[in-house]
């Protein structure tokens, strides 16, 4: 597995500005991310279950909102003298979730492959980058792949909340104390890991309402044609992290109502969203221009209007995900052999232990 | 001698539950003393008594959790088979007064403290500003009682500062002991002619 250029260009960044953590230069910064989920959580409608909306999962869920950052040198070991090893398994596999470099038509860096249309797969997506050729020598790791972390994610919570829904279910027609011990300790679980999940995976949802995590121009306008004279410094850091911490007040963001997005699945979502944050790019840089090149180092009226509509974005966009999952979560299936979530509802099936333990 | 033993019991000093001493996520049922009195924190033993746990509430971040509650609560539990369970509060002795802050896992709502000896009381909560949940503080006087249920249909329920005032339900006014005097005396006398 390779370094991106993009991860090495961030390093280099993070590394030359001592008062942000290599954590802070690779997404929104700690206060962004912690800052999204908890929203998202606190703006969830009543029909979701409480044990997702209260006041602690939302503490819970929004610091979990930054874990895969605080994940990232997991690979890394110090020897002796300090000097850190070259990255391993975790952080050159995960690192590039984060992100998708598109160009300004909306198409991955390489040429081949629109977020209109992305592959059902990624590994569909990486054979697809691997062919391209414009330039050449792409993959899903110098591309990144941050549309398949969101869809990876959303699945496991609607699946994580279909389990829980059969799991009450098999709870409301238990008839034996071992029966209702059993199921009482299940839900607890899932409980448990449906909290996790939901934290870990915001992260990447909030990722996606980061202009310069979905464009080639991620970190400065870059080697580009630039007639309107865009910054070519290095921008992505204090935007996300100390214009962030030091200028938004997350008490007085407020977030839109749900949409659909006028899509029925989050393969159809999840590029809409993306591209809706394409669109901002060029405002992120527009602010910055028209703020004397300020580079989001001051608290700039036109900056801080396209940073707080992000943040915002992401919350509303993380809330709307967790309730379409719960939604689509009467359709999936749990146990073995497979049972439909909305006939375990439905009474239809009767959910038992051996609905989940019979192998 | 009876009206004495009265006055005494009333003026007991309140007890103020805190929970800044007790371990971090403790969960129900758990016991806490305070000035003498204990209270025995629970949740429903139907659905699930472990349904609260000691809490930390975050100032500090982006979002700051709850303005009128101080470092360590007690809230619903992270992931209670029963979140919207009631806390019950159980004191070794009889208690006449109770006041206690609290926060809702929702913008707005109620909470409803009722006692073993009958007595209710209500308070609604309001959104500090520059905060998102639901907040207030609720006060009870009344019949003294030794199990007092706060009850909400909120998401969660946190509770802190709870300050307990041992002893009878209230003063008893001079005219009732002068009403009471009469009667002791009138049971002397009753005694000696017997």
């Amino acid at each position: 597995m390779t370094t991106t250029i993009r991860g090495l260009a961030l390093l280099a960044l993070a590394a030359s500005t001592t008062a942000l953590s290599t954590g802070q230069a690779f997404a929104w910064g700690h206060a962004g991310h912690v800052g999204i989920s908890t929203l998202a959580i606190q703006n969830l409608p009543p029909d979701l279950p409480a044990f997702v909306r209260g006041a602690s999962p939302a503490q819970f869920i929004g610091e979990l909102g930054a874990e895969a950052d605080e994940s990232k040198t997991t690979g890394v070991l110090l020897n002796a003298t300090g000097t850190s090893t070259s990255r391993t398994v975790h952080d050159a596999e995960r690192d590039n979730g984060h992100f998708i470099d598109l160009d300004d038509n909306g198409f991955a860096l390489g040429g081949s492959v629109s977020i209109t249309a992305l592959p059902a797969t990624r590994e569909a997506f990486d054979t697809a980058e691997r062919a391209a050729t414009s330039p050449g020598g792409q993959d899903q790791y110098t591309v990144g792949y941050l549309p398949y972390q969101m869809l990876d994610g959303f699945q496991q919570v609607r699946k994580d909340f279909g389990m829980w829904r059969a799991m009450q279910a098999g709870l409301a027609t238990a008839t034996t104390p071992s029966d209702i011990a059993y199921f009482r300790y299940q839900i607890s679980v899932r409980q448990q890991l449906t909290l996790r999940d939901i934290g870990y995976w915001s992260h990447f949802v909030a990722d996606g309402s980061q202009p310069m995590h979905v464009s080639v121009h991620f970190n400065g306008w870059g080697n580009y044609p630039n007639p309107n004279g865009y910054t070519t410094a290095g921008i992505h850091s204090p935007f996300e992290g100390a214009f962030v911490r030091n200028f938004i007040d997350f008490t007085k963001l407020t977030i839109r109502p749900y949409t659909s997005r006028n899509t029925t699945t989050n393969e159809q979502r999840v590029p809409a969203y993306l591209l809706e944050t394409l669109s901002a790019l060029v405002p992120v840089y527009d602010a910055e221009l028209k703020s004397g090149h300020d580079g989001y180092k001051t608290n700039q009226p036109l900056e801080n209007a396209v940073v707080t509509q992000q943040l915002a974005l992401g919350a509303a966009e993380l809330r709307d995900e967790i309730v379409d999952a719960w939604n689509q979560s009467l359709n999936v299936t749990v146990g073995f052999p497979l049972v439909r979530v909305d006939d375990a509802v439905a009474g239809r099936v009767k959910i038992t232990p051996a609905t989940f333990g019979s192998d | 001698m009876v009206a004495a033993t009265f006055m005494t019991a009333t003026q007991a000093s309140a007890a103020l539950f805190t929970f800044e001493t007790d371990p971090f996520t403790a969960t129900t049922p758990f016991s806490s003393v305070a000035s003498g009195l204990t209270a025995t924190f629970a949740g429903s033993s139907f659905a699930d008594p472990r349904a609260f746990e000691i809490s930390y509430n975050s100032t500090s971040g982006p979002l700051p959790l709850f303005s009128g509650l101080t470092q360590s609560f007690l809230t619903t539990a992270l992931g209670s088979l029963d979140p919207s369970s009631p806390l019950s509060i159980t004191f070794s002795q009889a208690v006449s007064a109770l006041q206690l802050n609290f926060a809702l896992g929702d913008r707005s709502g109620s909470l409803t403290l009722m006692t073993n000896a009958g007595g209710t009381a209500t308070a609604v909560g309001a959104v500090p500003a520059g905060y998102n949940y639901a907040e207030g503080s609720l006060s009870y006087s009344g019949p003294a009682f030794t199990v007092a249920t706060l009850s909400t249909r909120a998401a969660s329920l946190a509770v802190d500062n709870i300050n307990a005032t041992p002893g009878a339900a209230s003063v008893p006014e001079p005219a009732t002991l002068a009403l009471l005097s009469t009667g002791l005396a009138g049971i002397a006398l009753r005694r000696r002619r017997a």
